[in-house]
């Protein structure tokens, strides 16, 4: 029967039922047990306070851990040369956390692997530990200075960036120990710790900054525990009576219960509802639950330990683990003896409906209209329920009452059974999860897939996540990331864990690779790395084993130019030059990146050392000659173009023997034109052959032009063209003449007409003209400069009817048309 | 300052709170600003220039707050440099992904400027990277696209770059597909094209006033006249004389008098203009002779329309007068008529003696440089002796740093000693590239592009994009360097083709290396034939012209960075 575990207190009901049936070989008059909450695991430690008779087995001190339901998931040997400790408690992501009296903080998995330890700092060590408390990601203790130290987070110690803070202090000097309590900062103001506390008899609240003082009437306190939801505090006073008053700082109405008892209990809040207070004593330890103005008195006959849930208590005793909690209202609306309620009614009516009585139809009749209401909570009820028939039963009665509705939406009844069905699956002992349907709400399903592969139960989270359709990717990735830690043999290993994952979207080989160099095993990691799909996931582990070569080749593979870079700098920064080059000499891609490096960066000497290497002497050439037209040391640059030449002169392309003698002929150059520095007083500097000539021309030192001409072989061609040029821009229209004259033009007059028309001088182009042989050319000169009635006589001249309509065309001269006319007539005859 | 005016001009930055805006240029930082941030490419030389800022800052006791903002992305390489100079920790450094500039309606770029040089000359495959990221962005916004064509050593690694990526992201574009093809396509099989000078209107006014991120700089008086100055050109019937101030004047299919003259050809611009000026004109006639009161209000809906049409024909008109002044002259005609000639092969003594004349005048070496590769494209080369002499030429004139733009050419086969096979005379016939009688105001062949020169990369296209594809002309595609491919991408369940969509199908094409505008022009033009019956979409590493182009490989004699 459900309703045989139920208290009545007061107006509401509770429950105290067994979940578990322990067998676990711990006895709690010598040892603690903290469980986490959440349905979590039970640390198991002795009892540094308790006397205990010492034979061969618990010689050794031992930390061990069950599930809730008692199953040993591990236990280390206690070295207790660490020094006592001084508290120990579970912390969020079911993480154990232990404080030793010297200020050591250790922190364990599950599996009782340690995965982080610090330390509380200097003060905290001389001042030595009074007190010290957990909660879910910092630590507080008190000190012998009367001072209290937090941690205001264990996960920022995980990142390396922990830090230790000292709280502001409290204003009296306290004339006994005083109690003290911790408000979690996602339940303050300030987003950060605060600590309620009471010196003498007054109740101050202290964070990081600065000391509040809030009540004053509550006498001395010497114990206080502030609910699961943050609102309410629990303060136990001197003289035996429990106050309960809120967290905002409203002190009006505080709850009082007398309990005639002087010695401080442990108090615990099950869930925010009452408060379970625990007399420990060896022979008869008592509980005391109040809640509202009711209470209730339990006598386990062994001591106990107690774990607050947000909806209950755990109580756990060396034979069971027991929930505590407030009765839901729908199951007391069924459950309740006599109850009327539709719930009850569709319960009742399912029953007879099983029993083939006819009093079912009469049943549903009686609660038509409230039928929907009636199936809703039955569905409620089932899910408070733990065990599997009373589950099935109330289900059953809410899918018959569905029967007689017409337009039920079926989602509550089928999520409500997938979340029993997953509910079911962890609460099986062999899992040891007895999560309450509130509780997994409050988690939900993602968090309890990580729990259970904290707990390495990945098969059962692989199946929630397939029953569920939540991605799996991450139980695989831990599924690996464990197996690759086991000491099954590289190759199976390697193969087991490619067949399962290879054709699963979203895996990062890349992780569970780390995960094996980590654990020592690089072949395996290596091995496993080959399936990473992403290359920009391979290449940096890769780097980080050493693999460098094959990090080349992953990242030459992908593209992505940046990754060839990253492994060529990081083998550049590490390995030996000549090693380096080598490596990177094996692939083009790569070579070719480098040298645009060190063409980007003007690292010369690197790039000098790989043509070097390559016999690339074009290449090599280039270099010095690109060096030595930027080298502004005359000197410098003449050895340095010798260089290119010599250079040139040892490259197997014939083709650079060219290139080698011009370059000889720019050191010729930069020495005449030293010298011409010297003797004109000009710059010459930077300036080519034929600029230099053209220069020349221009300062009247036509001789040395021509010395220049023929030292270096310049066309005729090329050489007129400069000095005409040369000299029209000098508007030295004489000397142009005359050189027109010196001997037949190598270019045609064309030129000159040209250099002259652009000087805008159309009376020396005039000159010009009639010597160019071309007819047509002779006529689009004129036409340029309007000499309309000269470019059609020269067509005519010529008898060239097409180029005299063209004069005509663009004629504008009125006359000269008329003329045209005429000549065209003459042609036509 | 580059592509970013494009996205935030400096009024909007200014908007959002920056108090100064400076090029990033070489030399001190002055600015008492504590907040710095820079917006940079992913280029050492950047690296350089702002570690010597930053150094002087600490140097002159200038504390400052200094982010840097790597578009598109920040490199190892950078980082490096930064670390090596021992400044990286000043700086918080952030990444702004843009990647694909939208230019036009049709046209968007990467604007990575040395994506050509770093592949072929320095075997570099950065930019190829961003092109394959860049498609695989674009088939997530539009759907994984069925087939894709290719041809060149870039575009085949682009593409094994794309399948690749395709695996490593596990998940598929569900998105259905919008874009039926895509079209790869190496600068390097066709570096005929933008060595000529490109005679549709855009393509000149990029030739002479160089587009740079969709606009040109102009005399302020021909973009903004003052009223006065309008006045008195209108009563003298003289031109406005240039102030000498520029300001930029955007070019964009936004223009409607733009929109419809920039694919034309050169020669039938005139026309054209005096068209849209008597449309302009009679409207304003109808204007005036209006009598009745609805008949001027249909007119005044139409006004600002108008008025925007006439004060960009005006500037359009002036642009044209430009551009004109330069394309009657004769050596411009001279430059042409080379160019024709090399194209269809024919007077090469008149063009060698041209080339010869161009560098004894030292005309600009980007002329001369442009000549002499498509002297090498079109004849398969140079032979020995002369090539020996053009050196020389080159050389002695323009100095001899110039030895390692040869090598840079040469490296890149730009040019090299001739070959006997008549490789270009095959193309050229069996692609009917030169096409004689073109009537280029109402042209039949994009060869108007080029006044009778079909450009080949867009000849490919047109290929490529009929059902027979390239296998009709495999003789050619065999000829042009680099393998051919077609590839069929696998659409991933449930993202079928849109059958409903009753608008012409999209083909992607996307030019590796760069784009002329001529090219573009010729594109629309050919989607707007019956043949084609489709729309392209133009995605490039950058919008180029044959000067912007070579500009990499010639050797210039600046200082170090």
């Amino acid at each position: 029967m459900i309703t045989s575990h139920w208290n009545t207190i007061g107006n509401s009901t509770y429950s105290k039922r067994e979940i578990y049936n322990l067998t676990w070989d711990v006895d709690l008059t010598q040892q603690i047990a903290v469980a986490a909450p959440f349905a979590g695991p039970i640390a198991v430690m002795r009892d540094p306070t308790k006397f205990i008779e010492v034979n061969s087995q618990n010689m050794r001190p031992y930390l061990r851990i069950y599930t809730a339901s008692g199953q040993e998931i591990s236990s280390i040997p206690w070295d207790s040369t660490k020094g006592s400790v001084v508290a120990i408690d579970w912390i969020e992501k079911e993480r154990l956390v232990v404080v030793l009296q010297a200020g050591l903080v250790l922190v364990f998995n599950v599996f009782c692997e340690q995965i982080l330890q610090f330390t509380l700092g200097d003060a905290v060590k001389l001042e030595d530990i009074v007190e010290c408390k957990i909660w879910s990601d910092g630590i507080v203790v008190y000190t012998s200075a009367s001072n209290f130290y937090s941690v205001p987070s264990i996960n920022d110690h995980f990142m390396g960036c922990g830090r230790v803070q000292k709280m502001s202090s409290i204003p009296e000097e306290p004339t006994h120990r005083p109690g003290w309590a911790i408000l979690e900062p996602h339940f303050t103001l300030s987003q950060t710790v605060e600590l309620f506390v009471s010196v003498n008899s007054s109740l101050y609240i202290i964070d990081e900054d600065k000391t509040d003082q809030q009540l004053d009437s509550l006498g001395i306190i010497l114990k206080m525990c502030i609910s699961p939801c943050g609102k309410k505090l629990a303060c136990f006073e001197q003289k035996g009576t429990l106050w309960i008053i809120g967290t905002d700082g409203n002190t009006t109405n505080p709850f009082k219960f007398e309990t005639g008892a002087t010695k401080p209990p442990v108090i615990k809040w099950c869930g925010s509802e009452g408060v379970m207070m625990y007399w420990e004593t060896t022979k008869d330890p008592v509980l005391l639950f109040s809640a509202g103005d009711s209470w209730v008195k339990f006598s386990p006959e062994q001591p106990v330990s107690l774990v607050t849930e947000i909806d209950g208590l755990r109580i756990i005793s060396n034979q069971s683990s027991e929930f505590f909690h407030k009765v839901s209202d729908v199951s007391y609306d069924i459950f309740k003896i006599g109850s009327t309620s539709p719930a009850a009614m569709l319960y009742d009516a399912t029953d007879h409906f099983t029993s083939k009585s006819p009093r079912a139809d009469e049943s549903i009749r009686s609660i038509k209209s409230d039928l929907e209401q009636a199936v809703n909570s039955c569905i409620q009820a089932a899910g408070f329920e733990f065990n599997g028939s009373d589950q099935s039963k109330l289900l059953k009665a809410a899918s018959f009452g569905k029967c007689f509705l017409d337009n039920y939406n079926p989602n509550y009844f089928v999520n409500m059974c997938r979340s029993l069905r997953v509910l079911n699956a962890v609460r099986h002992y062999e899992i040891g999860i007895p999560l309450t349907i509130q509780q997994y709400r409050y988690i939900g399903p993602d968090e309890l897939i990580e729990r259970l592969i904290n707990r390495r139960k990945h098969l059962l989270a692989w199946r929630i996540c397939d029953y569920l359709k939540i991605k799996s990717d991450v139980v695989l990735n831990h599924w690996a990331c464990t197996k690759v830690r086991t000491d099954i043999e590289d190759a199976e290993l390697s193969k087991i864990i490619i067949k399962k994952l290879e054709s699963v979207p979203g895996i990062s080989f890349a992780n569970i690779a780390s995960a094996a160099y980590l654990a020592g095993r690089r072949k395996l990691a290596i091995k496993l790395l080959e399936y990473e799909p992403k290359a920009a996931d391979q290449v940096p582990p890769l780097i980080k084993m050493g693999e460098r070569e094959m990090a080349l080749n992953k990242a030459i593979e992908s593209g992505d130019t940046d990754l060839v870079y990253l492994v060529l700098l990081d083998m550049k920064r590490n390995l030996p030059l000549h090693d380096f080059l080598e490596v990177a000499f094996s692939k083009m891609v790569a070579l070719d990146l480098l040298i645009s490096y060190c063409k980007q960066k003007r690292d010369l000497a690197l790039l000098k050392e790989i043509y070097d290497i390559k016999e690339q002497s074009k290449e090599m050439a280039n270099i010095f000659l690109y060096e030595g037209f930027r080298n502004p040391d005359f000197d410098g640059r003449l050895k340095g173009y010798q260089k290119a030449i010599d250079c040139y002169h040892t490259s197997k392309d014939k083709d650079d023997q060219l290139y080698g003698k011009l370059t000889e002929e720019q050191i010729k150059l930069e020495v005449l034109q030293k010298e011409l520095e010297g003797s004109l007083q000009e710059p010459f500097s930077g300036m080519s052959i034929s600029d230099t000539i053209f220069k020349l021309i221009s300062l009247n030192q036509g001789k040395r032009a021509n010395s220049l001409k023929s030292e270096f072989k310049v066309p005729d061609k090329r050489f007129w063209w400069i000095k005409i040029k040369a000299l029209s821009i000098l508007n030295d229209w004489e000397e142009l003449m005359k050189f027109s004259k010196e001997k037949k033009s190598p270019i045609g007059y064309e030129p000159f007409v040209e250099v002259c028309l652009e000087q805008k001088n159309q009376v020396e182009a005039l000159k010009y003209i009639p010597k160019i042989q071309d007819t047509l050319a002779r006529v689009q000169f004129f036409i340029q400069i309007n000499y309309f009635r000269e470019a059609a006589e020269t067509a005519f001249k010529d008898k060239n009817a097409d180029l005299l309509n063209l004069v005509a065309k663009k004629c504008t001269n009125e006359e000269v048309s008329k003329s045209i006319e005429q000549m065209r007539s003459q042609l036509k005859r | 300052m580059g592509f970013l005016n494009l996205i935030a001009d400096p009024q909007y930055l200014q908007s959002q709170g920056a108090e100064q805006i400076f090029p990033l240029k070489r030399g001190p930082l002055e600015t008492n600003c504590k907040n710095v941030v820079y917006i940079v490419t992913p280029d050492i030389k950047y690296m350089h220039i702002i570690t010597d800022q930053v150094k002087q800052h600490a140097m002159d006791g200038l504390k400052k707050e200094y982010s840097l903002v790597f578009v598109p992305r920040g490199t190892i390489l950078c980082s490096r440099v930064l670390e090596e100079e021992g400044v990286l920790g000043n700086f918080t450094i952030h990444e702004f992904p843009l990647d694909i500039v939208p230019f036009d309606e049709d046209v968007l770029s990467l604007e990575l400027g040395n994506s050509y040089k770093e592949y072929l000359l320095d075997g570099d495959r950065t930019s190829l990277f961003y092109v394959a990221k860049s498609l695989m962005k674009f088939q997530a916004m539009f759907g994984t696209i069925p087939v894709v064509k290719g041809k060149g050593q870039c575009s085949r690694l682009v593409m094994d770059m794309i399948t690749r990526m395709r695996k490593e992201m596990g998940e598929e574009f569900t998105v259905p597909p919008e874009i039926d093809s895509l079209i790869l396509i190496d600068r390097d099989i066709d570096t005929v094209t933008p060595m000529c000078t490109q005679l549709t209107y855009e393509g000149l006014i990029d030739e002479i006033y160089s587009i740079k991120n969709n606009a040109i700089f102009l005399d302020e008086t021909i973009v903004n006249p003052s009223q006065q100055q309008q006045q008195q050109a209108q009563s003298t019937g003289k031109a406005i004389p240039p102030s000498g101030k520029k300001v930029p004047f955007p070019l964009h299919s936004n223009d409607k008098v733009y929109s419809e003259i920039r694919d034309t050809n050169f020669s039938i611009l005139c026309g054209l203009l005096n068209k849209k000026a008597k449309d302009i004109d009679e409207y304003y006639k109808k204007f005036k002779s209006t009598q009745s009161i609805t008949a001027i209000r249909d007119h005044m809906k139409k006004l600002a329309s108008y008025q925007m049409e006439h004060n960009s024909l005006r500037i359009h008109t002036c642009i044209t007068e430009e551009i004109l002044d330069i394309t009657k002259s004769s050596s411009f005609m001279k430059g042409i008529e080379a160019e024709q000639n090399l194209l269809a092969g024919v007077n090469l003594e008149a063009v060698e003696r041209y080339l010869e004349e161009s560098i004894n005048k030292k005309d600009s070496i980007y002329k001369v440089i442009r000549l002499l590769i498509l002297y090498n494209s079109t004849n398969n080369g140079i032979k020995p002796k002369y090539l020996e002499f053009i050196k020389r030429e080159i050389i002695q004139t323009y100095g001899t740093e110039q030895i390692l733009t040869f090598y840079n050419l040469e490296k890149l086969g730009l040019i090299r000693k001739s070959d006997p096979k008549p490789t270009f005379n095959v193309i050229r016939k069996e692609l009917n590239l030169i096409i004689e009688d073109l009537n280029e105001s109402n042209p039949s062949d994009i060869a108007y592009t080029y006044s009778g020169y079909a450009p080949l990369s867009v000849r490919l296209i047109q290929h490529a994009i009929r059902p027979s594809g390239w296998r009709s002309i495999e003789e050619v595609m065999r000829l042009l360097p680099g393998p051919t491919f077609e590839e069929i991408q696998p659409l991933p369940q449930g993202a079928t083709t849109n059958v409903k969509s009753d608008r012409k199908p999209i083909t992607l094409v996307y030019f590796i290396g760069g784009v002329t505008f001529s090219e573009i022009s010729a594109l629309r033009f050919l989607s707007r034939q019956d043949q084609a019956n489709r729309d392209f979409i133009i995605l490039t590493t950058k919008l180029i012209n044959g000067n912007q182009m070579i500009d990499n490989f010639i050797e210039k004699l600046t200082p170090d960075n």
